[in-house]
C-alpha cells in the first residue's frame, strides 16, 4: 500500500519543490537520516548513513556532516539487522540510540524504503535507459529513509501517568459508581461503589458482566445509550439495576465518551442510584392520592376516578360488540327470548350502570367527641376495612374526608343490584366494632346516584349523592335513598331557597310579624308581643316558617335571622313607644319577645349583640325577652347558661319556648336560667269543655300540673295557641298570666299592631273559625313566643 | 520485524550450534520469514488496517474507509460486534461504529489473521478457531484482574496460534505430522522446540513484529511459552491457553492456574469463566467462521 501510495505522485518534479522538501525535512524536528546499502550485496553489506537532518545530528551529538558514510548501526543499535530493512515495505523497530557521549537511549525507527517510483529515481532511470519495472539501483545502492521516533520526553509521560492515577484514585474513592469502558461496551474498570451498588466483587462486573445485572426489559435501552455514547452523544437515561440478592435499583445513568488513541471509542459513566429519591417521590404521590389513614384513595383520586368514569360515558370506547347497545333495533332476529334478560355488550350487562354510594356513619361526632379522636379513628380504619370488602375488584372504596366513604360499583343493573349492594354495606357495618373497650353499633346512611349520559362533573355527582345521604338521613339513618327526580327537584329548590334567604337576609327582605301577648280580661289588654320571621319568597309565595327556620338552622344562617328579628323588633318597640310618649297612642307593649336557636345562643359574642342592638334601638334589657326551646337548653346547658345568666342580670328575661314537649325534668327545672314557662300548644289545644270530668277535659289536668310547677319555681306562665273561649276560661282559671292566640289577634304587620294600639290598645276574645292545626293564615309565622317574665310578674 | 532482543533473531536465525535443528528445519524457517514479508503484500488493505490501528491519527471513521476495502474483513468486524461478547447484539451496522465497538485490537488481530490467511485454516489444526477464540475470549475477561486493557488481551490471546498457520504452511508435511503424534498442547510445544529450536507462540510473536503490532503485544506473546516471569499481558494469554485447553482437551493434566498466574487468578475463578466463556466463543465461531 504505501508504495502505490508513493506511486503516481506528480510526475517530473520541479527542482524547487525537491529543494523545498529537502528544506523541510532538514528543519523539521523528527530526527531523519537516509541510509543506503549496496544493491546486490545479498543483505550482508552494513548500510551506511548518507544524508542526516540537524534533528538527527542533535539527537545522537554529532554533526550531521560526520555521520555521514557511519555505518548505520554504529549509531542507531539494531537498525544494521538484516531483517530490519525491507525492499516490500515499510518496517518499525526498536533501537539504541548511541550518541557521542556513550549513552543509548530507547527509541523507535520507522524504515521506508525509496521505492521506484519516486520522481527523483524516475529521472535517473530515463537518464540511464534502465528497463522500467526494475528495482532500482542508484548508484548501485538501495534507500531508506529512517525516521526516529523522538525520545519519549519522560516528565511528560510522568505527568500524564500521574493525571491518570489521580483520575484513576478519584474514580475508585468516589462514593458515585463509576464505570469505564476503553473499548465498545466492555467495561476496563467499575470503582468499589458501583460494584457496592449491585452488591457484587467487581472483577465480576468488568467485560459485559455489568449487563447481566441490567433486567431483560430494560437492556435494549441500556445498550442503545451505549450505542449513542460510543457514537460521540453524551447520554442520560433512568433504567434499573438488578442486585445479586435480586432487589431492584433504580438508576440514572449517565454515560460521556471518551477515546483512547490506538484502541478506539468508549465511554466513562456514572450510575447513580435514584431508588430511595423515587420512592420518596412516589411515596408522596401515593400521599397526594390516598387517605393515611385508612390508605383508601382521597377526594382527589376519588374525583379523578369519576372525572375518567364520566368520560368514559361520554366516549365509550368502540368494540366489535359496541353495536349490541341497542341489540334489538339492530338485530331483531337477535332479540332476546328471554325478554327480560338485560340487553349484553362484550359479556357485560349494557345496563350495567356505574353507581356511586356516599356512605356516611350515623352518629359518629358521638363517638369521636365522647371516645376521643383516636378512638374515631379506629372505627374509621375498621369500617373502611368493612367496605373493602363488600366490593368486587372493579369497585372503588374511597375516604373523601371526615366519617363518609364513597363507593363506586359497576354492575348496577337495574334497582335490585343497588339494593343488594347498599343492604351489603349496612350489612357490613352491623357487627359491633370494639373501642377502647367498648362495643359500638355503627350505623349508616347511603346515598346513591347512578351515572349517567347527563350526569355532570364528579364534584356535582358527589353533591347529587350528598342530598341522598341528607334524606336518608332525615328518614332516621340506617337506610339507603337513591337519588330520583323527586329527591333531586326539591334537594335543588332547597339550594335555591338557600341561597334567596340568604340574599333576603342580606337585603332585609325577611319580615316581622307580631303576635299580641295579652292579660286575660274583657277587653284583653295588650301587654307585650312576640316577634315572629315571614319570608315571603318572590317566586314560591310565603314560604312555611318550619321550612325556612329549618333551612336557615342547615346552612347557617340562623344566627343572622334571629338577629335580623331582634333588630327590626326593637326598633318597633320603640317606635310604638315613641308614639304612646307622644300621647298618639294609649300604651304600647312592655316588652317584645324574640326566638334565639340553640346555635345562635351558643356562638360566639351572642350577648354583646343582643346589648347593642337593644341599646341602638334605644331600649333596655328589660324591654327583650329571649325565648329559647328546652331543646335548645338541653344541649349546651353549661354554656347556655353562663350566657342567659349575664343578660338577665342585666334585665333581659328568659322564657323556656314549648314548655312541655321536651325533656325537662324538675330537678333540670330549676336549674333553669329562666324566668318564664310557655304552655306549648298542643296542651292549650286539647282543652275543651265536652266529655266528661272537670271543664277542659284530662287536657286541664295537664296543664294544671305545668301551671302549678311554674307557681311552684316562681316562674311566669303564659299559653299559646289559644282559640277558644272555653280554652280562654280554664286557662284563666288555672291562673295563668298571659295568653296568646288566635282568640285575640293572629300576628300582625307592625302597622296592624299599631293601629290595634291606636284604637286603645286592647283586644276583644273572637273564636275563629273550626280550623284544628294551629295558625293557618299567618302559617309563616314561627312559632310563638314567651312573654317577658319580670313582665308577666309585674 | 523487530530488532528488539527478546522478539527478533529466532526466527531467522538458529539457535547455537549445540541445537539439534536440522537442514530442513532451517529451510522452514527461511520459508518462514519470507512468508512474513510475503503475505502483507497479497492481502494489502489487511497490511494497511494494521498500519492504521497503530496511528494516533486514526479515528473509527477513517479506519472503517480503509476496512471498507476489504469487503471480508469487513464482514467478520461487522459480525463480531454484533456478537455478544461486545454486548450491543443486533444494533451494529456502519463499519466505523462496528470498529467502535470491538475497538482497534480487535480489528487489528482481526486484519493479521486475514493476513495470515487464518480463514482457511489447514485440516491438521484441529478447531483451531474454537481454540483460538476461546483463548481470546478467556484471556479478555481476566485482562483486568491483571490490570491489562482487555482489548489487548482477547487480541492476542486470539492469534497466539497463528504461528501454527505458518508452520503449517511453511512446513506442510512435517508439521502435522508433529502435531498429530503430540497428545497435548505441552508435547507440541516440546515437539516445537526440538524440531525448529522456536514454539509456534513466539512464530506468533514474531510475525506480529514484522506486521508492525505494536511492539509490547508482540513482546507479551513472545514470553507466554517462555518459563519464569512474563508481563501481565502475556499471564492473561497463558490463562486464556489454559482454559481453552482444558475445555477442548479435558483429557490433558490441567496446569494450575494460580502457578500460570502467581496467583492472580484462581481455580475457583477459572471454574466460574468456563460456561460463559464457552458460551460467547461459540458465538464467535459461528460469527466469524460461517
Amino acid at each position: 500500500m504505501e508504495l502505490e501510495a508513493w506511486r503516481g505522485r506528480g510526475d517530473d518534479l520541479h527542482p524547487g519543490v525537491s529543494a523545498a522538501l529537502l528544506h523541510l525535512v532538514g528543519a523539521a524536528d523528527q530526527p531523519v537520516l537516509v541510509v543506503s546499502r549496496p544493491a546486490d550485496g545479498a543483505g550482508v553489506e552494513v548500510p551506511r548513513v548518507r544524508w542526516a537532518n540537524a534533528a538527527a545530528a542533535d539527537l545522537l551529538g554529532v554533526d550531521a556532516d560526520h555521520l555521514v558514510d557511519l555505518a548505520v548501526s554504529r549509531v542507531l543499535r539494531g537498525a544494521g539487522a538484516p531483517t530490519a530493512l525491507l525492499h516490500e515495505r515499510s518496517t518499525r523497530f526498536a533501537v539504541q540510540a548511541l550518541t557521542a557521549g556513550g549513552g543509548a537511549r530507547s527509541t523507535e525507527v520507522v524504515a521506508w524504503p525509496v521505492p521506484l517510483g519516486a520522481p527523483a529515481v524516475r529521472t535517473h532511470l530515463r537518464s540511464t535507459d534502465a528497463p522500467p519495472g526494475d528495482r532500482l539501483a542508484l548508484d548501485g545502492e538501495d534507500y531508506w529513509v529512517l525516521q526516529v521516533a523522538l525520545p519519549t520526553d519522560e516528565r511528560a509521560s510522568a505527568t500524564l501517568r500521574a493525571a491518570e492515577e489521580r483520575f484513576a484514585t478519584l474514580a475508585q474513592a468516589s462514593p458515585v459508581p463509576t464505570i469505564v469502558s476503553d473499548v465498545g461496551a466492555r467495561l476496563s474498570h467499575v470503582n468499589d461503589a458501583f460494584a457496592e451498588l449491585l452488591g457484587v466483587p467487581a472483577d465480576t462486573l468488568h467485560g459485559t458482566g455489568w449487563l447481566t445485572h441490567v433486567p431483560e426489559e430494560e437492556r435494549g435501552a441500556v445498550v442503545q445509550a451505549v450505542a449513542d455514547v460510543l457514537d460521540g452523544d453524551r447520554t442520560s437515561l433512568d433504567t434499573r439495576l438488578c442486585r445479586a440478592d435480586g432487589q431492584l435499583r433504580w438508576v440514572q445513568l449517565r454515560l460521556a465518551p471518551s477515546r483512547t488513541p490506538g484502541y478506539g471509542a468508549g465511554f466513562i459513566g456514572t450510575v447513580e442510584d435514584v431508588t430511595e429519591r423515587l420512592a420518596r417521590e412516589s411515596r408522596l404521590a401515593y400521599q397526594a392520592q390516598h387517605d393515611l389513614l385508612t390508605g383508601l384513595p382521597n377526594r382527589l383520586a376519588l374525583l379523578e376516578h369519576l372525572t375518567a368514569l364520566l368520560a368514559a360515558q361520554v366516549h365509550p370506547v368502540r368494540s366489535p360488540h359496541a353495536t349490541a347497545l341497542h341489540p334489538v333495533a339492530l338485530h331483531p332476529a337477535a332479540a332476546a327470548p328471554h325478554g327480560a334478560s338485560p340487553p349484553v355488550a362484550g359479556g357485560h350487562p349494557v345496563g350495567g350502570a356505574v353507581g356511586v354510594l356516599v356512605v356516611d356513619l350515623d352518629d359518629f361526632k358521638t363517638v369521636n367527641d365522647g371516645l376521643g379522636a383516636e378512638a374515631g379513628d379506629e372505627v374509621l380504619v375498621e369500617v373502611a376495612r368493612r367496605l373493602s370488602r363488600t366490593v368486587r375488584g372493579a369497585d372503588l372504596v374511597a375516604r373523601p374526608g371526615g366519617d363518609e366513604f364513597v363507593l363506586v360499583c359497576h354492575d348496577l343493573a337495574d334497582a335490585d343490584a343497588v339494593a343488594a349492594t347498599a343492604r351489603r354495606v349496612l350489612d357490613a357495618l352491623v357487627a359491633p366494632v370494639d373501642v377502647n373497650g367498648l362495643r359500638l353499633r355503627l350505623a349508616a346512611s347511603i346515598g346513591v346516584v347512578l351515572l349517567s349520559g347527563s350526569s355532570g362533573s364528579g364534584e356535582e355527582l358527589l353533591r347529587d349523592a350528598a342530598i341522598a345521604v341528607a334524606e336518608a338521613k332525615a328518614a332516621g339513618g340506617g337506610r339507603w335513598r337513591v337519588l330520583d327526580d323527586a329527591v333531586r327537584s326539591t334537594a335543588r329548590r332547597t339550594l335555591r331557597l338557600v341561597a334567596d334567604l340568604r340574599e333576603a337576609l342580606a337585603r332585609g327582605a325577611v319580615e316581622v310579624a307580631y303576635q299580641p301577648v295579652v292579660h286575660p280580661g274583657r277587653p284583653a289588654e295588650v301587654v307585650g308581643v312576640e316577634a315572629l320571621a315571614r319570608w315571603q319568597h318572590p317566586e314560591f309565595g310565603v314560604v312555611d316558617t318550619e321550612t325556612f327556620v329549618a333551612l336557615a338552622e342547615r346552612s347557617n344562617l340562623i344566627g343572622a335571622l334571629d338577629a335580623h328579628v331582634l333588630t327590626v323588633a326593637t326598633r318597633e318597640l320603640a317606635r310604638w313607644r315613641a308614639a304612646a310618649a307622644a300621647g298618639e297612642v294609649p300604651h304600647a307593649p312592655r316588652w317584645v319577645a324574640v326566638n334565639v336557636s340553640a346555635t345562635t345562643l351558643s356562638a360566639p359574642g351572642f350577648a354583646d349583640g343582643v346589648r347593642r342592638r337593644v341599646a341602638e334601638a334605644g331600649l333596655q334589657l328589660s324591654d327583650v325577652c329571649l325565648e329559647v326551646t328546652e331543646t335548645a337548653l338541653a344541649t349546651d346547658l353549661l354554656a347556655c347558661r353562663t350566657v342567659l345568666e349575664g343578660l338577665r342580670a342585666d334585665g333581659a328575661s328568659v322564657a323556656v319556648d314549648d314548655f312541655g314537649t321536651g325533656f325537662s325534668s324538675l330537678a333540670y327545672l330549676k336549674d333553669l336560667p329562666v324566668d318564664h314557662l310557655k304552655v306549648d300548644r298542643s296542651f292549650v289545644r286539647d282543652l275543651r269543655s265536652s266529655g266528661e270530668g272537670p271543664r277542659g277535659g284530662p287536657a286541664r289536668a295537664v296543664a294544671a300540673a305545668v301551671v302549678s310547677l311554674a307557681r311552684t319555681l316562681g316562674l311566669g306562665v303564659v299559653a299559646e295557641g289559644v282559640e277558644t273561649l272555653e280554652q280562654n276560661e280554664v286557662l284563666v282559671e288555672l291562673g295563668c298570666d298571659y295568653l296568646q292566640g288566635y282568640l285575640y289577634s293572629r300576628p300582625l304587620t307592625a302597622e296592624g299592631l299599631h293601629d290595634v294600639l291606636r284604637a286603645g290598645g286592647t283586644l276583644q276574645p273572637r273564636p275563629v273559625a273550626e280550623e284544628p292545626e294551629g295558625p293557618p293564615a299567618a302559617g309563616p309565622a314561627r312559632p310563638a313566643t314567651v312573654p317577658s317574665p319580670r313582665q308577666v310578674r309585674a | 520485524m523487530s530488532a528488539t532482543p527478546p522478539v527478533t533473531g529466532p526466527p531467522a536465525a538458529p539457535p547455537g550450534p549445540t541445537s539439534s535443528v536440522d537442514d530442513s528445519a532451517v529451510a522452514v524457517l527461511g520459508r518462514l520469514s519470507a512468508a512474513l514479508d510475503e503475505l502483507p503484500a497479497q492481502r494489502p488493505v489487511a497490511a494497511r488496517v494494521i498500519a492504521e490501528t497503530d496511528d494516533v491519527r486514526s479515528d473509527a471513521r477513517s479506519l472503517g474507509h480503509t476496512l471498507g476495502f476489504d469487503p471480508a474483513l469487513t464482514a467478520k468486524v461487522l459480525r463480531l460486534a454484533n456478537s455478544a461478547y461486545f454486548g450491543l447484539s443486533g444494533r451494529v451496522g456502519a463499519p466505523s461504529f462496528a470498529i467502535t465497538v470491538v475497538g482497534f485490537a480487535t480489528v487489528r488481530s482481526l486484519a493479521v489473521a486475514a493476513m495470515a490467511g487464518l480463514e482457511d485454516t489447514p485440516p491438521c489444526l484441529d478447531s483451531f478457531w474454537e481454540r483460538s477464540l476461546l483463548t481470546a475470549v478467556a484471556a479478555g475477561e481476566v485482562a483486568a484482574r491483571l490490570g491489562v486493557k482487555a482489548p489487548d488481551a482477547f487480541s492476542l490471546g486470539m492469534l497466539s496460534r497463528l504461528g501454527q498457520a505458518l508452520l503449517v504452511r511453511c512446513d506442510p508435511v512435517e508439521y502435522p505430522a508433529l502435531l498429530a503424534a503430540a497428545s497435548s498442547r505441552e508435547e507440541v510445544l516440546e515437539a516445537e522446540g526440538r524440531r525448529y529450536g522456536v514454539t509456534h507462540t513466539r512464530v506468533s510473536a514474531e510475525a506480529l513484529a514484522a506486521w508492525c503490532f505494536p511492539e509490547d503485544l508482540a513482546h507479551a506473546l513472545s514470553q507466554v511459552d517462555r518459563a519464569g516471569w512474563a508481563v501481565p499481558l502475556a499471564v492473561a494469554v497463558r490463562v486464556g491457553l489454559e482454559l481453552s485447553e482444558r475445555i477442548l482437551d479435558p483429557a490433558r493434566a490441567p496446569r494450575p492456574v494460580e502457578h500460570l498466574t502467581a496467583g492472580h487468578v484462581r481455580e475457583a475463578e477459572l471454574d466460574a469463566l468456563r460456561a460463559p466463556v464457552q458460551r460467547t466463543a461459540a458465538d464467535m465461531v459461528r460469527l466469524l467462521t460461517s
